[in-house]
Protein backbone atom coordinates (compact mmCIF):
# COMPACT_ATOMS: atom_id res chain seq x y z
CA UNK A 1 0.00 0.00 0.00
CA UNK A 2 1.23 3.55 -0.74
CA UNK A 3 2.25 5.58 2.43
CA UNK A 4 0.12 8.51 0.98
CA UNK A 5 -2.95 6.31 2.29
CA UNK A 6 -4.82 8.17 4.28
CA UNK A 7 -7.89 6.21 5.85
CA UNK A 8 -11.21 7.35 6.37
CA UNK A 9 -12.15 6.46 9.84
CA UNK A 10 -15.89 6.65 11.64
CA UNK A 11 -15.70 7.09 15.41
CA UNK A 12 -18.80 6.51 17.53
CA UNK A 13 -18.26 8.13 20.67
CA UNK A 14 -20.40 7.99 23.63
CA UNK A 15 -22.04 11.33 25.31
CA UNK A 16 -21.11 11.06 28.34
CA UNK A 17 -17.16 9.92 28.53
CA UNK A 18 -15.65 9.25 25.12
CA UNK A 19 -17.16 12.12 23.65
CA UNK A 20 -15.86 14.45 26.49
CA UNK A 21 -12.62 12.77 26.18
CA UNK A 22 -12.10 13.88 22.73
CA UNK A 23 -13.30 17.63 23.74
CA UNK A 24 -10.17 17.28 26.45
CA UNK A 25 -8.35 16.15 23.57
CA UNK A 26 -8.98 19.22 21.69
CA UNK A 27 -8.99 22.09 24.64
CA UNK A 28 -5.98 20.61 25.67
CA UNK A 29 -4.46 21.24 22.61
CA UNK A 30 -3.31 17.52 21.60
CA UNK A 31 -2.48 16.42 18.68
CA UNK A 32 -4.09 13.30 16.87
CA UNK A 33 -4.14 11.72 13.37
CA UNK A 34 -6.78 13.61 11.66
CA UNK A 35 -8.58 10.55 9.88
CA UNK A 36 -11.18 9.94 12.24
CA UNK A 37 -14.95 11.57 12.01
CA UNK A 38 -16.86 11.48 15.68
CA UNK A 39 -20.64 10.62 15.44
CA UNK A 40 -21.82 11.08 19.21
CA UNK A 41 -24.24 8.70 20.44
CA UNK A 42 -26.14 8.95 23.55
CA UNK A 43 -24.58 5.61 25.05
CA UNK A 44 -22.69 2.71 23.52
CA UNK A 45 -25.42 0.48 24.15
CA UNK A 46 -27.47 2.66 21.34
CA UNK A 47 -25.38 1.58 18.98
CA UNK A 48 -26.74 -0.88 16.90
CA UNK A 49 -24.07 -3.04 14.99
CA UNK A 50 -25.96 -2.14 12.01
CA UNK A 51 -24.39 1.50 12.36
CA UNK A 52 -20.92 -0.13 11.99
CA UNK A 53 -21.95 -2.41 9.21
CA UNK A 54 -23.48 1.07 7.46
CA UNK A 55 -20.13 2.78 7.51
CA UNK A 56 -18.64 -0.10 6.32
CA UNK A 57 -20.92 -0.18 3.62
CA UNK A 58 -20.84 3.41 2.46
CA UNK A 59 -17.26 3.53 2.65
CA UNK A 60 -15.27 3.81 6.11
CA UNK A 61 -11.74 1.97 5.83
CA UNK A 62 -11.88 1.40 9.51
CA UNK A 63 -14.19 2.48 12.67
CA UNK A 64 -13.37 3.19 16.43
CA UNK A 65 -16.26 2.61 19.25
CA UNK A 66 -15.18 4.33 22.52
CA UNK A 67 -17.61 4.43 25.46
CA UNK A 68 -17.47 4.82 29.37
CA UNK A 69 -15.44 2.23 31.47
CA UNK A 70 -17.10 -0.61 32.67
CA UNK A 71 -19.18 0.62 36.21
CA UNK A 72 -18.78 4.18 34.72
CA UNK A 73 -21.93 4.47 32.56
CA UNK A 74 -23.83 7.34 32.62
CA UNK A 75 -27.12 4.67 32.14
CA UNK A 76 -25.36 1.91 34.21
CA UNK A 77 -25.49 -1.05 32.12
CA UNK A 78 -25.46 -0.17 28.71
CA UNK A 79 -21.43 -0.51 28.15
CA UNK A 80 -21.91 -4.04 29.19
CA UNK A 81 -24.88 -4.66 26.96
CA UNK A 82 -22.77 -3.36 24.58
CA UNK A 83 -19.37 -5.08 25.02
CA UNK A 84 -21.23 -8.48 24.69
CA UNK A 85 -22.48 -7.45 21.14
CA UNK A 86 -19.36 -6.59 20.16
CA UNK A 87 -17.60 -9.92 20.94
CA UNK A 88 -20.21 -11.31 18.67
CA UNK A 89 -19.86 -9.12 16.46
CA UNK A 90 -16.66 -8.73 15.54
CA UNK A 91 -16.08 -11.99 15.03
CA UNK A 92 -18.93 -12.45 12.38
CA UNK A 93 -17.17 -9.07 10.78
CA UNK A 94 -13.76 -11.21 10.67
CA UNK A 95 -15.87 -14.31 9.44
CA UNK A 96 -17.36 -12.73 6.56
CA UNK A 97 -13.95 -11.55 5.99
CA UNK A 98 -13.55 -8.14 7.39
CA UNK A 99 -9.92 -7.87 9.22
CA UNK A 100 -10.02 -7.72 12.95
CA UNK A 101 -7.74 -4.43 12.48
CA UNK A 102 -10.32 -2.51 10.98
CA UNK A 103 -13.25 -2.11 13.81
CA UNK A 104 -12.10 -1.46 17.29
CA UNK A 105 -13.63 -0.80 20.50
CA UNK A 106 -11.98 1.33 23.52
CA UNK A 107 -13.12 2.47 27.04
CA UNK A 108 -11.99 6.31 27.45
CA UNK A 109 -13.13 8.57 29.96
CA UNK A 110 -13.97 11.84 30.12
CA UNK A 111 -10.73 12.50 31.63
CA UNK A 112 -8.90 10.77 29.66
CA UNK A 113 -7.84 13.33 26.83
CA UNK A 114 -4.46 11.82 26.24
CA UNK A 115 -5.63 8.22 26.39
CA UNK A 116 -8.03 9.02 23.58
CA UNK A 117 -4.79 10.55 21.49
CA UNK A 118 -2.97 7.28 21.89
CA UNK A 119 -6.44 5.20 20.57
CA UNK A 120 -6.98 7.30 17.86
CA UNK A 121 -3.32 7.43 16.73
CA UNK A 122 -3.31 3.65 16.87
CA UNK A 123 -6.16 2.48 15.58
CA UNK A 124 -4.94 4.96 12.75
CA UNK A 125 -1.80 2.95 12.06
CA UNK A 126 -3.58 0.15 12.25
CA UNK A 127 -6.00 1.10 9.45
CA UNK A 128 -3.53 2.19 7.30
CA UNK A 129 -1.14 -0.89 7.54
CA UNK A 130 -4.47 -2.78 5.98
CA UNK A 131 -4.82 -0.34 3.67
CA UNK A 132 -8.25 0.69 1.99
CA UNK A 133 -11.17 -1.78 2.60
CA UNK A 134 -12.09 -3.22 -0.74
CA UNK A 135 -15.87 -1.34 -1.01
CA UNK A 136 -18.53 -3.59 0.49
CA UNK A 137 -20.76 -3.31 -2.59
CA UNK A 138 -17.59 -3.40 -5.08
CA UNK A 139 -19.84 -2.73 -8.18
CA UNK A 140 -21.29 0.36 -6.16
CA UNK A 141 -19.12 3.28 -7.22
CA UNK A 142 -21.99 6.01 -6.81
CA UNK A 143 -22.12 5.14 -3.18
CA UNK A 144 -18.30 5.29 -2.78
CA UNK A 145 -17.88 8.09 -4.08
CA UNK A 146 -19.83 9.88 -1.34
CA UNK A 147 -16.90 9.41 0.81
CA UNK A 148 -14.31 10.41 -2.42
CA UNK A 149 -15.39 13.28 -3.10
CA UNK A 150 -14.26 16.39 -1.24
CA UNK A 151 -17.36 17.99 -1.72
CA UNK A 152 -19.91 16.31 -0.98
CA UNK A 153 -18.54 13.70 1.18
CA UNK A 154 -18.36 13.88 5.01
CA UNK A 155 -14.86 15.32 4.79
CA UNK A 156 -17.25 18.63 4.68
CA UNK A 157 -20.07 17.46 6.89
CA UNK A 158 -22.17 16.23 3.70
CA UNK A 159 -25.05 13.76 3.81
CA UNK A 160 -23.82 9.90 4.64
CA UNK B 1 -46.81 -43.92 14.78
CA UNK B 2 -49.25 -42.37 12.23
CA UNK B 3 -52.13 -43.55 13.39
CA UNK B 4 -51.44 -43.07 16.71
CA UNK B 5 -50.97 -39.33 15.98
CA UNK B 6 -54.13 -39.30 13.71
CA UNK B 7 -56.21 -40.91 16.47
CA UNK B 8 -54.88 -38.10 19.16
CA UNK B 9 -55.36 -35.63 17.14
CA UNK B 10 -59.04 -36.66 16.29
CA UNK B 11 -59.48 -37.01 20.45
CA UNK B 12 -58.25 -33.80 20.82
CA UNK B 13 -60.01 -31.57 18.38
CA UNK B 14 -63.48 -33.70 19.03
CA UNK B 15 -62.90 -33.14 23.12
CA UNK B 16 -62.29 -29.25 22.28
CA UNK B 17 -58.95 -29.40 24.02
CA UNK B 18 -57.42 -27.45 20.79
CA UNK B 19 -58.75 -25.78 18.09
CA UNK B 20 -56.52 -26.34 15.24
CA UNK B 21 -53.46 -29.13 14.81
CA UNK B 22 -50.81 -27.86 13.13
CA UNK B 23 -49.14 -30.90 11.15
CA UNK B 24 -48.03 -32.41 7.68
CA UNK B 25 -49.70 -33.95 4.73
CA UNK B 26 -48.54 -35.13 1.64
CA UNK B 27 -48.26 -32.50 -1.05
CA UNK B 28 -47.37 -31.71 -4.15
CA UNK B 29 -43.85 -32.04 -3.76
CA UNK B 30 -43.02 -35.87 -3.00
CA UNK B 31 -40.00 -34.99 -1.27
CA UNK B 32 -40.98 -32.06 1.05
CA UNK B 33 -44.59 -32.92 3.58
CA UNK B 34 -47.28 -29.60 3.14
CA UNK B 35 -48.00 -28.16 6.58
CA UNK B 36 -51.82 -28.41 7.02
CA UNK B 37 -53.75 -26.96 9.84
CA UNK B 38 -56.80 -29.41 11.12
CA UNK B 39 -59.66 -27.92 12.26
CA UNK B 40 -62.19 -30.52 11.78
CA UNK B 41 -62.03 -33.85 13.81
CA UNK B 42 -62.50 -36.25 10.50
CA UNK B 43 -59.91 -33.88 8.78
CA UNK B 44 -57.26 -35.41 11.31
CA UNK B 45 -57.01 -38.13 8.69
CA UNK B 46 -55.32 -36.40 6.64
CA UNK B 47 -52.00 -35.93 8.22
CA UNK B 48 -48.84 -37.65 7.88
CA UNK B 49 -44.86 -38.40 9.52
CA UNK B 50 -42.25 -39.03 8.05
CA UNK B 51 -38.52 -37.86 6.70
CA UNK B 52 -39.98 -35.24 4.46
CA UNK B 53 -41.65 -33.29 7.28
CA UNK B 54 -38.84 -31.30 7.80
CA UNK B 55 -40.87 -27.62 7.56
CA UNK B 56 -40.98 -26.03 10.88
CA UNK B 57 -44.08 -26.18 12.04
CA UNK B 58 -43.50 -23.43 14.85
CA UNK B 59 -43.87 -20.53 12.38
CA UNK B 60 -47.69 -20.94 12.26
CA UNK B 61 -48.15 -20.90 15.68
CA UNK B 62 -47.70 -17.08 15.67
CA UNK B 63 -49.94 -16.61 12.42
CA UNK B 64 -52.89 -14.38 13.47
CA UNK B 65 -55.05 -15.95 10.95
CA UNK B 66 -54.41 -19.35 13.22
CA UNK B 67 -53.93 -17.62 16.69
CA UNK B 68 -57.92 -17.01 15.97
CA UNK B 69 -58.40 -20.91 15.84
CA UNK B 70 -58.23 -21.47 19.55
CA UNK B 71 -55.65 -23.01 21.47
CA UNK B 72 -52.76 -24.57 18.86
CA UNK B 73 -51.97 -28.54 19.07
CA UNK B 74 -48.99 -29.21 17.17
CA UNK B 75 -46.63 -32.01 15.97
CA UNK B 76 -43.06 -31.18 17.32
CA UNK B 77 -39.63 -32.35 16.20
CA UNK B 78 -36.59 -31.79 17.73
CA UNK B 79 -35.77 -28.79 16.23
CA UNK B 80 -39.43 -27.78 16.60
CA UNK B 81 -39.79 -28.13 20.47
CA UNK B 82 -36.84 -26.03 20.56
CA UNK B 83 -37.97 -22.71 18.18
CA UNK B 84 -41.07 -23.28 20.78
CA UNK B 85 -38.84 -23.08 23.91
CA UNK B 86 -37.64 -20.00 22.27
CA UNK B 87 -40.73 -18.48 21.28
CA UNK B 88 -41.59 -18.86 25.08
CA UNK B 89 -38.57 -17.62 26.09
CA UNK B 90 -38.92 -14.28 24.25
CA UNK B 91 -42.47 -14.11 25.34
CA UNK B 92 -44.11 -14.54 21.64
CA UNK B 93 -46.53 -17.48 22.97
CA UNK B 94 -47.08 -18.58 26.88
CA UNK B 95 -47.37 -22.74 27.30
CA UNK B 96 -50.48 -23.18 27.36
CA UNK B 97 -51.43 -21.57 24.37
CA UNK B 98 -49.67 -24.86 22.19
CA UNK B 99 -50.56 -28.60 23.25
CA UNK B 100 -47.54 -29.98 21.98
CA UNK B 101 -46.93 -33.53 20.47
CA UNK B 102 -43.39 -34.29 20.42
CA UNK B 103 -41.64 -36.56 18.14
CA UNK B 104 -38.55 -37.07 19.82
CA UNK B 105 -37.16 -36.42 23.78
CA UNK B 106 -34.68 -34.76 24.82
CA UNK B 107 -33.08 -34.36 28.80
CA UNK B 108 -31.66 -30.88 27.62
CA UNK B 109 -34.95 -29.49 26.71
CA UNK B 110 -36.93 -27.68 29.71
CA UNK B 111 -40.02 -27.42 27.82
CA UNK B 112 -42.36 -30.04 28.76
CA UNK B 113 -44.04 -31.40 25.78
CA UNK B 114 -47.69 -32.75 26.63
CA UNK B 115 -47.47 -35.97 25.19
CA UNK B 116 -44.65 -38.02 23.49
CA UNK B 117 -44.83 -40.06 19.90
CA UNK B 118 -41.37 -40.98 19.12
CA UNK B 119 -40.69 -40.56 15.69
CA UNK B 120 -37.24 -40.52 14.63
CA UNK B 121 -37.01 -38.40 11.10
CA UNK B 122 -33.77 -37.67 9.73
CA UNK B 123 -33.30 -33.65 10.84
CA UNK B 124 -30.40 -30.93 10.06
CA UNK B 125 -26.80 -32.04 11.46
CA UNK B 126 -24.86 -29.16 11.31
CA UNK B 127 -21.28 -32.04 11.42
CA UNK B 128 -20.37 -30.98 8.01
CA UNK B 129 -21.31 -27.04 8.70
CA UNK B 130 -18.70 -26.82 11.25
CA UNK B 131 -15.63 -28.78 9.39
CA UNK B 132 -16.48 -26.18 6.47
CA UNK B 133 -16.41 -23.27 9.13
CA UNK B 134 -12.81 -24.54 10.61
CA UNK B 135 -11.31 -24.75 6.93
CA UNK B 136 -12.81 -21.34 6.15
CA UNK B 137 -11.20 -20.16 9.29
CA UNK B 138 -7.36 -20.82 8.34
CA UNK B 139 -8.38 -18.79 4.90
CA UNK B 140 -6.95 -15.14 5.00
CA UNK B 141 -9.58 -12.82 5.35
CA UNK B 142 -9.70 -11.20 1.83
CA UNK B 143 -10.27 -15.04 0.53
CA UNK B 144 -13.18 -15.29 2.97
CA UNK B 145 -14.35 -11.64 1.73
CA UNK B 146 -14.10 -12.92 -1.84
CA UNK B 147 -15.67 -16.55 -0.73
CA UNK B 148 -19.12 -14.47 0.60
CA UNK B 149 -19.04 -11.58 -1.86
CA UNK B 150 -19.44 -15.07 -4.23
CA UNK B 151 -22.17 -16.53 -2.29
CA UNK B 152 -24.10 -13.56 -1.55
CA UNK B 153 -23.53 -12.36 -5.19
CA UNK B 154 -26.42 -15.27 -5.78
CA UNK B 155 -29.09 -13.84 -3.26
CA UNK B 156 -32.03 -12.68 -5.10
CA UNK B 157 -33.16 -10.79 -2.08
CA UNK B 158 -36.25 -13.09 -1.80
CA UNK B 159 -36.60 -13.29 2.04
CA UNK B 160 -37.25 -17.14 2.23
CA UNK B 161 -34.51 -17.69 4.72
CA UNK B 162 -36.50 -14.78 6.84
CA UNK B 163 -39.70 -15.92 5.94
CA UNK B 164 -39.02 -19.64 6.94
CA UNK B 165 -36.83 -19.10 9.98
CA UNK B 166 -38.58 -19.80 13.06
CA UNK B 167 -36.69 -16.88 15.41
CA UNK B 168 -38.21 -14.46 12.82
CA UNK B 169 -41.54 -12.81 14.09
CA UNK B 170 -41.18 -9.32 13.81
CA UNK B 171 -44.17 -7.86 12.38
CA UNK B 172 -41.95 -5.41 10.58
CA UNK B 173 -38.56 -6.80 9.76
CA UNK B 174 -35.61 -3.87 9.65
CA UNK B 175 -35.11 -4.67 5.64
CA UNK B 176 -38.62 -3.69 5.29
CA UNK B 177 -38.32 -0.10 6.82
CA UNK B 178 -37.48 2.56 4.35
CA UNK B 179 -36.88 5.70 6.94
CA UNK B 180 -34.03 5.22 6.75
CA UNK B 181 -33.24 2.76 4.80
CA UNK B 182 -30.48 0.62 6.69
CA UNK B 183 -30.70 -2.45 4.37
CA UNK B 184 -30.45 -1.86 0.62
CA UNK B 185 -33.78 -3.57 -1.32
CA UNK B 186 -32.09 -4.21 -4.19
CA UNK B 187 -29.96 -7.59 -5.12
CA UNK B 188 -27.19 -5.71 -5.74
CA UNK B 189 -23.61 -6.84 -3.28
CA UNK B 190 -24.01 -4.04 -0.42
CA UNK B 191 -27.98 -5.25 -0.34
CA UNK B 192 -26.59 -9.10 0.04
CA UNK B 193 -24.07 -7.98 1.85
CA UNK B 194 -26.13 -5.74 4.77
CA UNK B 195 -29.03 -7.95 4.33
CA UNK B 196 -27.24 -11.49 4.96
CA UNK B 197 -25.03 -10.28 7.77
CA UNK B 198 -27.84 -8.02 9.55
CA UNK B 199 -30.33 -11.65 9.17
CA UNK B 200 -27.59 -13.71 10.70
CA UNK B 201 -26.70 -11.24 13.42
CA UNK B 202 -30.09 -10.85 14.66
CA UNK B 203 -30.27 -14.74 15.69
CA UNK B 204 -27.13 -14.55 17.59
CA UNK B 205 -27.68 -16.36 20.49
CA UNK B 206 -31.27 -17.39 19.46
CA UNK B 207 -30.74 -19.47 16.29
CA UNK B 208 -32.02 -23.11 17.12
CA UNK B 209 -30.06 -24.59 14.43
CA UNK B 210 -32.71 -26.22 12.58
CA UNK B 211 -30.85 -25.44 9.40
CA UNK B 212 -34.01 -24.55 7.86
CA UNK B 213 -32.78 -21.00 6.17
CA UNK B 214 -30.32 -22.83 4.54
CA UNK B 215 -32.73 -25.66 3.25
CA UNK B 216 -35.22 -23.11 1.83
CA UNK B 217 -32.32 -21.03 0.02
CA UNK B 218 -33.64 -20.86 -3.55
CA UNK B 219 -29.94 -20.10 -4.61
CA UNK B 220 -27.86 -22.12 -2.57
CA UNK B 221 -26.47 -19.75 0.10
CA UNK B 222 -24.38 -21.77 2.82
CA UNK B 223 -26.29 -19.65 5.58
CA UNK B 224 -25.97 -22.35 8.49
CA UNK B 225 -21.86 -21.30 8.22
CA UNK B 226 -22.79 -17.96 9.35
CA UNK B 227 -25.56 -19.12 11.88
CA UNK B 228 -23.37 -21.84 12.99
CA UNK B 229 -20.41 -19.66 13.29
CA UNK B 230 -22.45 -17.04 15.12
CA UNK B 231 -24.11 -20.31 17.37
CA UNK B 232 -20.63 -21.81 18.71
CA UNK B 233 -19.29 -18.15 19.30
CA UNK B 234 -21.97 -17.67 21.79
CA UNK B 235 -21.60 -20.79 23.40
CA UNK B 236 -18.33 -20.29 23.42
CA UNK B 237 -18.22 -16.78 24.73
CA UNK B 238 -21.47 -17.29 26.98
CA UNK B 239 -22.02 -21.16 27.37
CA UNK B 240 -25.30 -20.49 26.59
CA UNK B 241 -27.07 -22.49 23.43
CA UNK B 242 -30.79 -21.59 22.12
CA UNK B 243 -33.66 -23.47 22.28
CA UNK B 244 -33.03 -25.08 25.41
CA UNK B 245 -34.27 -23.12 28.37
CA UNK B 246 -37.13 -20.54 28.49
CA UNK B 247 -36.28 -19.28 31.79
CA UNK B 248 -33.25 -17.62 31.53
CA UNK B 249 -32.91 -14.30 29.72
CA UNK B 250 -31.28 -14.60 26.37
CA UNK B 251 -27.57 -14.19 26.53
CA UNK B 252 -27.47 -10.67 24.34
CA UNK B 253 -29.99 -9.22 26.40
CA UNK B 254 -28.21 -9.23 29.93
CA UNK B 255 -24.48 -9.05 30.67
CA UNK B 256 -21.79 -10.41 32.93
CA UNK B 257 -19.59 -7.69 34.51
CA UNK B 258 -16.85 -10.46 34.16
CA UNK B 259 -17.23 -10.88 30.56
CA UNK B 260 -13.62 -10.91 28.92
CA UNK B 261 -12.54 -7.82 27.50
CA UNK B 262 -9.45 -8.70 26.62
CA UNK B 263 -10.32 -7.08 22.62
CA UNK B 264 -11.06 -3.64 24.31
CA UNK B 265 -8.11 -1.04 24.02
Amino acid sequence: MSSSFEPKIIAFLCNWCSYAGADLAGTSRLKYAPNIRVIKVPCTGRLDPLFLMKAFEVGADGILVSGCHPNDCHYRSGNFLARRRWMVFKDMLEFAGIEPGRIHFSWVSAAEGNKFVEVVNKVTDAVKALGPLSPIGHSRPACHSVLDTESSGINSGGNL
Amino acid sequence: MIDKLKSRVKELLEAKTIGVFIGYEKGDNPELARPVMITAPEEASRLIYDDTCVVMLSKYLLKPEVKTLGRRGIVASYSNLRAITGLIQEHQLTRNDVYIIATSSNDKIATAYDELIETPVNGYKSDETNKQIAELMKLSPTERRAFWDKEFSKCIKCYACRQICPMCYCNRCIADKNQPQWIPTSPNPAGNFMWNLTRAYHLAGRCVDCGECERACPVGIPLMLLNKMIYNNVKANFGYEAGFDATVPPPLATYNQEDKENFII
